[in-house]
């Protein structure tokens, strides 16, 4: 089975397998009657994952596959390959791609819709984000943080996701790294590229945190683009949170 | 006690009818029913008393775990529980006809005696106390006392009880954790794992550490803020000495010691760097005499000579007996 877009509904006849790629994931499906049956592997991830088993859901006869995309689990650290200082009452707009994790879904009216696998496109690797006493896991993300959005930076495993940097406090704001809380954002296609909403973050102090609020709606790059997922931890309003501060230091021994 | 004046007053009634043998059978089955009221009262006082006190304290355990902390709502609900319990054996020695008075009178004087003798028991109740203001441990966490290891499973009044890793149960005094050293491994969230590597004098040291860095990057537990680092301890005896400093979240900590050496040996396999075995040259050199009396030579190789060339050895310390001495041992690194 030949697709141009891992994403959409599996049309899967009893018996039958399909293979999806999604970044350096590959995933396995089955059906029989009863069952779905889903592998997920890694044969050219540039990092070793252990190998599953396939994993085997009792799902109804009549139960519909859908592969989705979504948002990352975690909070992602963005690490500017390039870091920039954003002057006092200055605003800036980057684009940095959010890798997206595949979700299988199962849907029928008996069951409503289950998530039989949820897995990273890419596999990210782990970070701290708060301080030696408290704070919490995140995926690290390298990035350039481009200013300018091109077609080509367009993929299928990633979305990318428009923020929009507001420096409200009186000194410049060195942009080396910042928090994005990937668990909040929705998910908007329009063709073939996927965005996320508009991340508004708005710098006020450095012992104050940041305002961040999500727009919740298409980004005015793509207006037209539809829904595909809603956010992991829907939020009804901003937040206030640490985005630029992060722990001083740590790069040494813990000292 | 009307029961008991009741009782009496049947006692002298019966007393002045001339009691026949049937009439003291009466009696006595009289006294048995009043014995059995009693006991029938201090019984339902008990079974009606008990699911109470520890309802009351269930109620109070969780009552003070929702409002402050787990090990609080324990401490709580226990408290509440021997308070019960102990109003509960009052009551019920109460019903039974008991009279409190001199009960409480040898209690004080007890209590004096108790006092002296319950130091340590009161000691580690105040130390109780202390933990629980002070919080340095909670439940669950992996905490190390004079050389034991193991998870904290109950804070209790007197002590605290650890369980090892091989599934042993460890009784720790209170006052025995205020008064030593006690360290939490998993207070804080984060942990570094050290790694020691030594690899032989003829590698670069600077390829080293970016192999080094490399490995830990490609390990999906290693944090990458704190980011690793790489420390060029000094020269060994056979070796040059890095310490690879690695951070995970506690829970990956154990997969990331074990994960990240296992990389490191396919690694350095792969790359050809050498890790040395420890050396060490011996050089023996015999006296003179013996020498020249026809003793072995030192073998190039270290190994034992051969039977024949002991013997020969031992003709030559006889032909010599005075001129017996050790061999002049040196060794270099």
């Amino acid at each position: 089975m030949t697709r141009t877009s891992p994403w959409g509904s599996l049309d899967l006849s009893h018996g039958r397998t399909v293979q999806l790629d999604v970044g350096t994931l590959h995933l396995e499906v089955m059906r029989t009657p009863t069952e779905a049956w889903v592998r997920p592997s890694r044969p050219h991830a540039d990092r070793e994952v252990p190998e599953e088993d396939w994993r085997r859901w009792s799902i109804p006869e009549d139960a519909g596959l859908e592969l989705r995309p979504a948002v990352p689990d975690r909070l992602l650290v963005v690490a500017h390959e390039y870091p920039f200082r954003l002057p006092a009452h200055r605003r800036a707009r980057v684009y940095v791609r959010v890798p997206l994790f595949a979700q299988m879904i199962a849907r029928s009216p008996e069951i409503g819709e289950i998530v039989i696998a949820d897995e990273p496109g890419i596999v990210l690797s782990d970070t701290w984000w708060g301080t030696w006493q408290e704070g919490e896991l995140a995926y690290w993300l390298s990035t350039t943080a481009r200013a300018q959005v091109t077609d080509d930076l367009f993929v299928p495993h990633a979305a990318m996701c428009p923020i929009h940097l507001e420096n409200v406090s009186s000194e410049a704001l060195p942009v080396d790294r910042f928090a994005v809380r990937a668990q909040h954002l929705s998910l908007f296609g329009h063709g073939r590229r996927i965005w996320t909403d508009d991340v508004r973050v708005r710098y006020q102090a450095a012992a104050e945190g940041s305002e961040i609020r999500f727009g919740g709606g298409a980004p005015e790059e793509a207006p037209d683009a539809r829904m595909l997922a809603g956010p992991r931890i829907p939020l009804r309003r901003g937040l206030q949170a640490r985005t630029f501060d992060r722990l001083r230091a740590l790069s040494m021994l813990g000292g | 006690m009307p029961e008991l004046g009741a009782a009496l007053l049947l006692l002298q009634g019966a007393a002045a009818q001339e009691p026949t043998v049937g009439q003291a059978v009466g009696l006595s089955g009289l006294l048995g029913r009043l014995n059995l009221v009693v006991a029938l009262r201090a019984l339902v006082t008990v079974l009606v008393g008990t699911p109470l006190v520890l309802l009351a304290s269930r109620w109070a355990r969780s009552w003070m775990s929702a409002r402050m902390h787990r090990q609080a709502g324990l401490l709580t609900g226990k408290l509440v529980l021997y308070a019960g319990l102990s109003f509960l054996v009052i009551l019920t020695l109460s019903e039974l006809g008991f009279s409190l008075a001199p009960l409480l009178g040898a209690a004080g004087v007890l209590g004096v005696a108790l006092g002296f003798a319950s130091q340590t028991s009161v000691s580690n109740l105040i130390s109780g106390l202390f933990l629980l203001a002070e919080r340095p441990f909670v439940l669950d966490d992996l905490i190390e006392v004079g050389g034991v290891t193991g998870r904290v499973v109950s804070i209790d009044t007197l002590s605290v009880q650890l369980r090892t890793f091989d599934n042993r149960m460890v009784r720790i005094p209170n006052e025995t954790l205020v008064k030593s050293q006690m360290i939490n491994i998993t207070r804080f969230p984060i942990r570094r794992v050290d790694v020691r590597v030594a690899v032989a004098w003829e590698e670069d040291a600077s390829r080293i550490r970016e192999i080094l860095l490399d490995v830990a990057d490609r390990n999906p537990n290693c944090l990458m803020e704190p980011a690793p680092v790489v420390v060029f301890e000094g020269f060994g005896e056979s070796s040059m000495n890095f310490l690879l400093g690695v951070w995970a979240i506690q829970a990956n900590f154990h997969r990331l010691r074990n994960g990240i050496q296992e990389d490191l040996k396919a690694r350095f396999d792969a790359e050809g760097v050498r890790i040395p075995a420890a050396r060490r040259t011996i050089y023996v050199t015999p006296p003179a005499s013996a020498v020249g009396a026809g003793a072995p030579e030192p073998r190039e190789d270290g190994g034992p000579g051969e039977a024949g060339d002991a013997a020969a050895a031992e003709e030559a310390d006889e032909a010599a007996p005075d001129q017996r001495k050790l061999p002049n041992i040196s060794s270099t690194p």
